[in-house]
Order: structure tokens, then C-alpha cells, then sequence
């Protein structure tokens, strides 16, 4: 493990990249946190919670967009030929972890603040005293969006097959999202644009699809004329 | 008429050929013709500022546009439920 003060237990050397990056997942963490612990006491004001809890939810919804435009080109020859194999799956699967962790941010925020839910209101869907439908949606949202992230990391468990076929779960998480967020009052920018990625994205991909499985057309098979010698 | 020949110093003939400097992953892996490999840490530092710069642009907003919100929320002297007004009996007491 690579560590601040220089070597690393394995002896790795110094990464100065690594180390922005604990330092600045520990700050941003931290701040997220203190802000969490303020609303639940009361002490945060009550726009600051709601500007929280609205943009982790809209960053989360974008991101979650962004990976599901790259999730459904790779394997297509629509992406630049520049972008491995390894960039794409590995983007992919950063874009995703950010927008699982910021949408569960987002769930959390949803438990202070003004109109704060209980936790059993936020977990179980269709259990929220007012706007039950568009909250349970959203909860859905999130646990098919989990149920993605984590059969594709226990897919050499569960079988490579499975873990694909779980891995469409993701568009329905995403519009049950879209639907959350437009339900609320929140059909934004936001919401338009990541739609319409995503929309796009998947078009161009059953277009790529119906041409690939095109059967190919059988040519006249014309005779040569023989020469005579 | 004659032309003068170039001469070269003789100690540029000894100079081993020096790879051109490299910037970035995308040019190293074209040169030596692998194809670019995905940096991790690099990659979550860059979405990691984003997400900061999208965090602090939302605060300098929230600060701009609630200038009257940034005290204690309203449920600090009142029981809790912020959709009452705030001149509480108590308080108006």
C-alpha cells in the first residue's frame, strides 16, 4: 500500500498521484460527512441540505449517464480506435463506482434536512409519507444500479453469463431515475441531456446490432468463360 | 566553381540517437505500439476534481442565492418542523 510518507509496505515507491487522490477522496469525504452530521443536528440551514441532496442526486444521474453511453458503444466500432479495450471497460467502471457512491450520497442526504425521510421510508419502497411513488422509484433506481455494480464484481462467481445478462438491469435503473427525478419536479437540463444520450447511444446500438446479424446476401455466381487454349 | 563540403564535429558522429520525449500515455503507448493502458489513479484524481469543482460551483450558488438561509436551519428553535413559520408562540413570548 502506497502511504504519504514516502515507501509503501510492499515497497512501492512514492506515488504523488496516489496520494492526491486519498488526500482529496478523505477531504471531499469529510466534508460530505460534516455536512451529513449538521443537517441531522439541526445546525446546517435547511437550503444547504437540499442543495446537497440535489446535486449529488443530478451529478450521480449524470455520471450514471455518461457510463451507460459507454457501456452500450463498447464493443461497437462507433468509439474512437484510440480507446482501448482497457480504457473503455476501465472509464466504464470508474463512471459507475463514482455514480453508485454519489447516489447513495444522495440517499443519505434524503434522511436530513427539511422533509427529512425515515430510514425505513427510504429503504422500502412505497413506505414515504408524501411523494410515495416518485421516492420509491428513485429507491428502486439505486438497488438496481447496486444489483449491476455487484454482480459484476462477483461475476466469476456467479457465472460471466449471468453477470452480463444482470448488467441490462442497468438501463432500467436509469429510467426509473429519470422518472424519479422528473416526478419531483427536477426535469432539467440534466435530466433532458442525460436522456438523450442515453437514448442516442442505445439507438446506435440496436441500429449496430440489426446490421451485424444482417444475413448476408447471396450473390449471383456468375460463370467464367473458359479459354480455350 | 567548388562547393564547400559541411563539415560535421566529429563528436556529433558518437551521439547515441535519443528517443523523442514522450507526453502522455496515449503518445508513449503509439510509439512503442501497445495500446494504452488505463490508469487508474489518474483517471479517479480527475473525477475526483470534477466532482470537487462541481461541489464548489454549487456552493458559491448556494451562497449567492440564499444569502438569508446561511444561519441554523429554522427546526434549531422550533420543534423540529421547518413548513411552520418561525414567530412560534414561544418565540413571539
Amino acid at each position: 500500500m502506497t502511504t504519504l510518507l514516502g515507501k509503501s509496505g510492499r515497497g512501492k515507491p512514492y506515488d504523488p498521484v496516489q496520494a492526491a487522490v486519498y488526500l482529496l477522496t478523505g477531504l471531499l469525504l469529510g466534508l460530505l460527512v460534516l455536512a451529513w452530521g449538521m443537517a441531522y443536528r439541526g445546525t446546517l440551514a435547511g437550503g444547504w441540505s437540499r442543495a446537497l441532496l440535489t446535486q449529488t442526486g443530478q451529478f450521480g444521474y449524470l455520471l450514471l449517464a455518461a457510463s451507460c453511453v459507454l457501456g452500450s458503444l463498447i464493443g461497437t466500432r462507433l468509439l474512437p480506435r484510440v480507446l482501448s479495450s482497457a480504457l473503455k471497460t476501465g472509464w466504464h467502471g470508474l463512471l459507475s463506482g463514482f455514480a453508485l457512491t454519489l447516489l447513495g450520497i444522495h440517499g443519505l442526504f434524503s434522511l436530513v434536512g427539511p422533509g427529512a425521510l425515515r430510514l425505513p421510508e427510504a429503504l422500502v419502497p412505497g413506505l414515504a409519507r408524501y411523494d410515495t411513488l416518485a421516492l420509491a422509484l428513485g429507491t428502486l433506481s439505486l438497488y438496481l444500479a447496486a444489483a449491476v455494480y455487484v454482480s459484476w464484481a462477483l461475476r466469476n462467481r456467479i457465472g460471466y453469463r449471468a453477470a452480463r445478462a444482470l448488467h441490462l438491469l442497468a438501463y432500467p435503473a436509469f429510467v426509473l431515475g429519470t422518472l424519479h427525478a422528473v416526478w419531483l419536479g427536477h426535469a432539467g437540463l440534466t435530466e433532458v441531456l442525460g436522456s438523450a444520450a442515453v437514448g442516442a447511444a442505445l439507438a446506435l446500438r440496436a441500429v449496430v446490432q440489426v446490421i451485424g446479424h444482417r444475413p448476408a446476401q447471396k450473390l449471383p455466381v456468375q460463370s467464367l468463360p473458359v479459354q480455350k487454349p | 566553381m567548388r562547393m564547400n563540403a559541411v563539415s560535421v564535429p566529429p563528436r556529433l558522429h558518437s551521439v547515441p540517437l535519443q528517443p523523442a520525449p514522450v507526453q502522455g500515455a496515449l503518445l508513449r503507448s503509439a510509439q512503442f505500439g501497445r495500446p494504452p493502458r488505463f490508469d487508474k489513479a489518474r483517471a479517479t484524481l480527475a473525477l475526483l476534481l470534477l466532482s470537487a469543482a462541481v461541489f464548489a460551483f454549487s456552493a458559491l450558488e448556494q451562497v449567492r442565492a440564499l444569502p438569508g438561509e446561511l444561519g441554523p436551519h429554522a427546526s434549531v428553535w422550533n420543534d423540529r418542523s421547518p413548513e411552520q413559520p418561525q414567530s412560534s408562540p414561544e418565540r413571539q413570548r
